[in-house]
């Protein structure tokens, strides 16, 4: 079997996972449609670990570098950060909205060239995984928190999300994907300087990259130091991921720099 | 609740520091001075707020979005060409062309580090806080330091190394600076991925096994065993035909349909043919029997390595190879592999650094990385809150 059956079994199950996390959401007691759909969920992530396992073999390096395979990675991320905010904070109401924007990244994977390229020597390097790993981990903690700060601002009845769990699970994904982002900027300007002899070129991406550690940088300052409150700060939420998708999708066809091998 | 008086100026226990009481009998002078104290005063308390790091911030974040926008470090003549004139001289005025560079931007990161740590410095006189916390702090104050130190002491120069070339220095800024030893370039190798290369394949009339050819634009080569020889004239990434002016364009850089243009010479025949790669079968017809087929690739180096000596005193001390991520370090000096000779693989392009810098930023990153896994992972805090919670599911 390949890397697309794996992948494509994963796209079913969390297809097929839509159905038990509307009716969680729908019907507030449910403690056996939760489980299914948290069974279907990490079968899921499975068959898409196996996927990944697949791809780095074949290709004998980590499937992290191109667009594609950085969409995939993504989405593995997105439900793994997913998977660990229910473990903790219980959120498998916010689940359907998880898992619809996790098919939505999936597909938008689909719509890329899937042929696996030789690797360029820039990009044989340890630093890599780290690098990738550390700030797609905390995109994906910052895509919870996206969607979080939706469910806050969208007119949607109270019976169904709490405001105060909602600010909760913001303020703690932010606060789990923060230093994963600083780590992984940080992994980026030492193998900058490995590479290339300069560990910070202010490059669109690095320059993008910070602005969006800013943004979350003042999100837990403004939370912390200035007691601003839960309205105002799911919006700073939501800006802060907007710049997370421009940092990882816009730069990369609208600025070029030392990124451009990302497309 | 969150504390508004975060400002160390506001606090009853220091507010006197900060007060000047005059003597009777100075008059006017005094009110001067005292005004000026209580002006030093104020900026004080304003350099050490929560409210300036975070007009900072919002400040530095679209000023770092227009240092993206704008492209830095061209010449005028390239944003005059973009933008127009008006703009071109705008930019130059307002250091819009080199903004990281720029003395305003260079002010506002010193002041955000001057905030930090004085905001840092009364949180510490005001309350206990973490050792998580104070390391995140300082390592922010340390990393500007060291952004600050890379901006104005590195150096850096380029050497353009043929085989057996030796350098002994290096240019920076109109000045040679010496390395204190001699680097010679011994070997130049180009490693490819052999299964990825672009080729044409040739195919002769008779079904005899086709040619396979690694070409280079404008070289005429021999067919082996033939009277033929063939020459790619133009490659085209994204292959398009205008029948109007009846010529060939590119419509993108993207390689959505690469072409090359088969220049072929033989007895009798001499014909150019555009030969498509995504076309898969030979290229060939009754007339032009000779079959041609475009494999495109990427042609993505798998390596390229300088192997180098370094020379002390006329003898050679070391022998190694300098590569992409794997840079040479010897007498504080880094050589890195910057470029090559794509055609013949004969020349070298290293990239000569020396920065003080490095040391600060890498010694804030371990800083900044142990504090913040410490106080948001760690936090004594949390681990109490949990602690608590666990003790409150069990009693339960």
């Amino acid at each position: 079997m390949t890397e697309a059956h794996f992948l494509s079994a994963a796209f079913v199950f969390y297809l097929v996972s839509l159905i038990p996390h509307a009716l969680v959401f729908f019907k507030k007691a449910a403690p056996r449609m939760e489980r299914l759909s948290r069974g279907l969920v990490a079968l899921g992530l499975l068959a898409h670990t196996v996927a990944l396992v697949i791809r780095w073999k074949v290709t004998g390096h980590a499937p992290m570098t191109n667009m594609y395979e950085s969409l995939v990675f993504f989405s593995w991320a997105f439900v793994a950060a997913y998977l660990l905010a229910d473990f903790s904070l219980k959120i498998s109401r916010l689940g359907f909205f998880i898992l619809v924007g996790n098919l939505a990244l999936l597909m938008y994977a689909f719509s890329h060239d899937a042929t696996v390229k030789p690797l360029m020597p820039a990009l044989q390097s340890n630093w890599l995984v780290l690098h990738v790993v550390t700030c797609f981990f905390s995109y994906a903690a910052f895509a919870v928190s996206f969607v979080a700060s939706l469910a806050y601002l969208l007119p949607i009845p109270k019976k169904y999300f709490s405001h105060e769990q909602l600010n909760q699970v913001i303020y703690k994904s932010i606060l789990f994907g923060f230093p994963l982002l600083t780590l992984g900027v940080a992994s980026g300007a030492v193998w900058a300087n490995e590479a290339w002899g300069q560990y910070w070129s202010w490059d669109p991406k690095e320059t993008w990259a910070l602005v969006t550690w800013m943004i979350y940088a003042l999100y837990l300052h403004l939370r912390l130091m200035k007691g601003w409150s839960e309205k105002k700060l799911a919006w700073v939420a939501l800006t802060g991921f907007l710049f997370v998708i421009f940092t990882y999708v816009g730069v990369n066809y609208l600025l070029s720099g030392l990124h451009s091998y990302a497309r | 609740m969150p504390s508004k008086s975060f400002g160390f100026f506001t606090d009853k226990n220091y507010e006197g520091a900060w007060r000047f009481k005059p003597a009777a009998g100075f008059g006017m002078p005094l009110k001067a001075l005292k005004k000026s104290v209580e002006l030093f005063r104020k900026s004080g308390q304003f350099i050490a707020s929560v409210r300036l790091t975070v007009v900072l911030l919002f400040v530095l974040i679209p000023v770092a979005i227009l240092g993206s926008v704008i492209p830095q470090g061209r010449e005028y003549a390239e944003y005059a060409e973009k933008f127009g004139f008006k703009w071109a001289g705008l930019f130059y005025q307002f250091h819009l062309n080199t903004v990281f560079l720029s003395p305003w931007f260079l002010m506002l990161v010193v002041l955000l580090g001057a905030n930090i740590l004085s905001c840092l410095i009364v949180s510490l006189m005001k309350t206990k806080r973490t050792f998580g916390f104070i390391l995140v702090h300082l390592s922010l104050v340390l990393l500007i330091a060291g952004g600050l130190v890379s901006a104005t002491m590195r150096i850096k120069g380029d050497l353009t190394l043929n085989e057996g070339q030796t350098a002994s220095s290096f240019e920076h800024n109109g000045k040679t600076i010496p390395l204190g030893f001699e680097l010679r370039l011994k070997d130049f190798e180009l490693q490819h991925y052999e299964n990825d290369l672009e080729k044409l394949v040739i195919a002769m009339p008779g079904g005899k096994k086709p040619f396979e050819f690694r070409f280079r634009k404008d070289l005429w080569t021999a067919i082996p065993g033939t009277d033929y020889q063939f020459q790619v004239e133009r490659f085209v990434p994204d292959f398009r035909f205008d029948m109007a002016s009846r010529t060939a364009f590119s419509a993108s850089n993207e390689p959505n349909n690469p072409a090359i243009l088969v220049h072929i010479k033989g007895k009798s025949e001499d014909y150019t043919e555009w030969v498509f790669s995504n076309f898969s079968d030979f290229h060939m017809t009754k007339e032009r029997p000779i079959g041609l087929k475009y494999v495109w690739a990427q042609n993505v180096p798998k390596a390229f390595i300088s192997h180098v000596e370094i020379l002390e005193n006329g003898s050679v001390v070391k022998e190694l190879a300098i590569e992409v991520n794997h840079p040479l370090r010897y007498k504080g000096f880094s050589v890195y592999q910057a470029s090559y000779d794509s055609i013949e693989g004969k020349w070298s392009g290293l990239a000569v650094v020396k920065d003080p810098g490095t040391g600060i930023i890498f010694t804030s990153i371990i800083m900044i990385m142990l504090g913040l896994t410490l106080n948001i992972y760690f936090h004594p805090s949390r681990r109490k809150k949990r602690k608590f919670e666990d003790g409150e599911k069990e009693s339960q």
